[in-house]
């Protein structure tokens, strides 16, 4: 600790930008990592009121048995288009967002590695959900063969099709780039002193998702300009007249749709992860056991994608190894589940709302986990194929998981949000206004974790007073330990050497919460 | 990290666009690792011709054997000649398709079988059948085709009846 590189200028880096473009030119040309994790959450949102509109739509249809509202044809669309806009509008989008806002802060980084990859990276994103959405407009309507685009359908279906297939293109981009950028700001850009093993839960989830997206992402680009080419250029990949096999479309989705499941939730379990001990005011049981265990989910992901077409036929013996490879995920998983019960087990739990979701989290994705579990069985899951016992299983995980997480996530960093995410007409009255409610209080406790605010602070770049070989030390144990990071004595004692004020909190553990209202 | 990280963020960067391409790559390199597996497990083998080994007649049992036939956007005539037959297992039987191109071009045809059950298909041996190759009509040709068959007298004893579908797709590359 003692021989922290001088490279406080990076830590600047967001104060040089004295004549930055203001009004919307603030956010096309942004290349701040906070303002591109807002622009990310916000694009999410509206994906997510968007995914929404078509659901409510489709249950509004089956309100009643029969025809009330729309074609069928249209119904289809609807589905298609709903789990398309939910799955790379709103669930990646805003797990890059998080990614965005605080992996750097975590790890002790100025800003993303490359920031202005960063910020096409998102401004691709707008146009190809235009280009999604616009295709309800086009003859024949938007693609009807569900999410997955299967073969033969897909290679039969109208115009909408291929808009779907180009902004699939253009959203695999956007998301390999988001990738690349994430694994190069964590594998090169941490503070001095931060191994990766003491890395924040969350930064090690998105590292490894982001690897997982490195390599499905282009499968999927495959899989579709495969399509494309069947569609338009006259080959016949999965068209079984010209010799091809529609069912090989399924195997390299799945091949691509398989990781992607765990490229929606491993950042959710990073943010549980992060939630659950401040909540709880323990740090969180067995780090080490949680970092193996989402290293082996993303390794188990690549081999058992056939489990999801168990019904067109396959030799028993694929058979019984896609099932028995699907049923070893729930190993690591439930390592995971014990470590998030054992954590708050003794704890001082207090439920605010973040804690709530959290919590939900914990007991709804295990309901979720044992649904997938019984869908494993290839004899149930052939009887269950195609019925809602699947769309209620990956609801579980997706609503119930994904999305309460994310939600914890945006409650929980609140005050961040408060501080320079929303713009100016959306701010509302902040601290003074209601200093005491429960909320700020759950703010307050989770950006405590272990550490004073002022650490946070600089953490977040903010003008502080602190210089030289100070503000490195706390740099390195802030962004250690800020948002749960786990606890290490030799952090510990930095911060506490370096400011003597904050050696009870290093000491303790824990910051009374009344340290909180003296801000 | 004692280098500089603008460098070693380009040297990452290429890795990992390395990394991207090896895999879009790797999404078409599945179809002929695909392809090799079908034909090393034999999961394909539809247009080959099935071996009998026993042909001892069990007359103990009867099979109804039903015809179906499909067309696939195809303006085509496509019926068996006798919907139902009934067989008994091990012995051999013949039944015939009927197919005429309705249309005034030539055109060429692939008919893919299956089977209802789905189990019953590998007690089902073709030993000679139109859908093992394509078949191209000149304009409204018509043409009677046969299928010449046993039924493995393994098939377990709960199967009464295989229905036998075609399904004619055109084979689009011949397309004049």
């Amino acid at each position: 600790m003692s021989s922290i590189p001088h490279d406080h200028v990076a830590g600047h880096a967001h104060d040089d930008h004295a004549h930055h473009p203001s009004g919307i030119m603030r956010w096309i040309t942004t290349t701040n990592h906070k303002d591109i994790g807002t622009l990310y959450l916000w694009f999410s949102m509206i994906m997510f009121l968007a995914g929404g509109v078509l659901a409510l739509t489709i249950r509004t249809e089956l309100f009643q048995p029969g025809l009330q509202i729309v074609d069928p044809e249209f119904f289809n669309s609807l589905t298609t288009l709903h789990g398309l806009i939910m799955i790379f509008g709103a669930i990646m989008p805003a797990a890059v967002g998080f990614a965005n806002w605080q992996v750097p802060l975590m790890i002790g980084a100025p800003d993303m590695a490359f920031a202005r990859m960063n910020n096409w990276s998102f401004w691709l994103l707008p146009f190809a959900a235009t280009l999604l959405i616009s295709s309800f407009l086009v003859p024949g309507g938007a693609a009807a063969g569900g999410w997955t685009m299967y073969a033969p359908l897909s290679v039969q279906a109208g115009m909408g099709m291929d808009f779907t297939i180009f902004a699939v293109h253009i959203l695999g981009a956007s998301s390999i780039m988001g990738a690349i950028n994430i694994i190069t700001t964590i594998l090169n850009l941490r503070a001095p002193g931060m191994t990766l093993m003491k890395m924040p839960l969350f930064v090690w989830t998105w590292l490894i998702t982001a690897y997982l997206l490195i390599a499905v992402m282009p499968v999927l680009a495959g899989a579709v300009t495969l399509l494309l080419t069947d569609r338009h250029f006259g080959t016949s990949f999965f068209n079984a007249a010209g010799g091809g096999d529609p069912v090989m479309f399924q195997h390299i989705f799945w091949f691509f749709g398989h990781p992607e499941v765990y490229i929606m939730i491993l950042p959710s379990f990073g943010i549980v992860s992060t939630i659950l001990p401040a909540f709880s005011r323990k740090p969180l049981f067995g780090y080490a056991s949680m970092v193996y265990a989402t290293g082996s989910i993303a390794i188990l992901s690549f081999i058992l994608w056939a489990h999801h077409m168990f019904t067109v036929g396959m030799p028993a013996a694929g058979q019984v190894f896609f099932m028995c490879a699907t049923m070893l995920i729930a190993v690591p998983t439930g390592v995971k589940v014990f470590n998030w019960v054992a954590t708050m087990w003794k704890g001082s739990l207090t439920f605010e709302t973040p804690m709530l979701f959290a919590i939900g989290f914990i007991f709804l994705f295990t309901m979720g986990g044992f649904t997938g579990l019984v869908l494993a069985i290839t004899p149930v899951d052939i009887q269950l194929q195609d019925t809602y016992y699947v769309v209620v299983h990956f609801h579980y995980v997706l609503v119930a998981g994904s999305l309460f997480a994310f939600f914890g996530a945006l409650l929980a960093l609140d005050d961040l949000l408060q501080r320079d995410v929303l713009p100016d007409a959306f701010s509302r009255p902040r601290r003074h206004a209601a200093p005491h409610s429960r909320l700020r209080d759950a703010v307050c406790r989770l950006e405590h974790g272990r550490i004073d605010r002022r650490v946070r602070l600089w953490a977040l770049a903010d003008p502080l007073p602190l210089h030289g070989s100070e503000s490195d030390s706390i740099r390195a144990a802030g962004a250690c330990q800020a948002m749960g990071g786990v606890g290490h004595a030799g952090v510990d004692t930095a911060l506490a050497g370096a400011v003597p004020h904050l050696r009870d909190a290093a000491r303790g553990g824990l910051i009374e919460r009344e340290n909180c209202a003296h801000e | 990290m004692t280098a500089l990280p603008v460098h070693s963020n380009r040297v990452l960067l290429a890795k990992l666009c390395v990394v991207v391409v090896v895999m879009f790559g790797f999404g078409f390199a599945m179809i002929p690792f695909y392809n090799k597996i079908c034909d090393v497990t034999g999961l394909r083998d539809i247009d080959l011709a099935d071996k009998v080994n026993n042909t001892q007649i069990d007359t103990s049992r009867s099979i109804r054997i039903e015809l179906d036939a499909n067309l696939n956007k195809l303006p085509w005539r496509f019926r068996p000649l006798t919907p139902i037959v009934s067989v008994h297992p091990g012995e051999l039987a013949q039944v015939v398709y009927e197919v005429e191109n309705t249309t005034d071009r030539p055109m060429t045809g692939q008919a893919v079988p299956s089977y209802g059950p789905r189990r019953a298909g590998e007690y089902f041996k073709k030993l000679e059948c139109f859908c093992f190759t394509k078949q191209s009509f000149t304009p409204h040709e018509k043409r009677q085709m046969t299928v010449v068959f046993v039924v493995d007298p393994k098939l377990p004893g709960d199967v009464a009846t295989i229905t036998l579908s075609y399904t004619f797709f055109e084979v689009e590359g011949n397309k004049t």
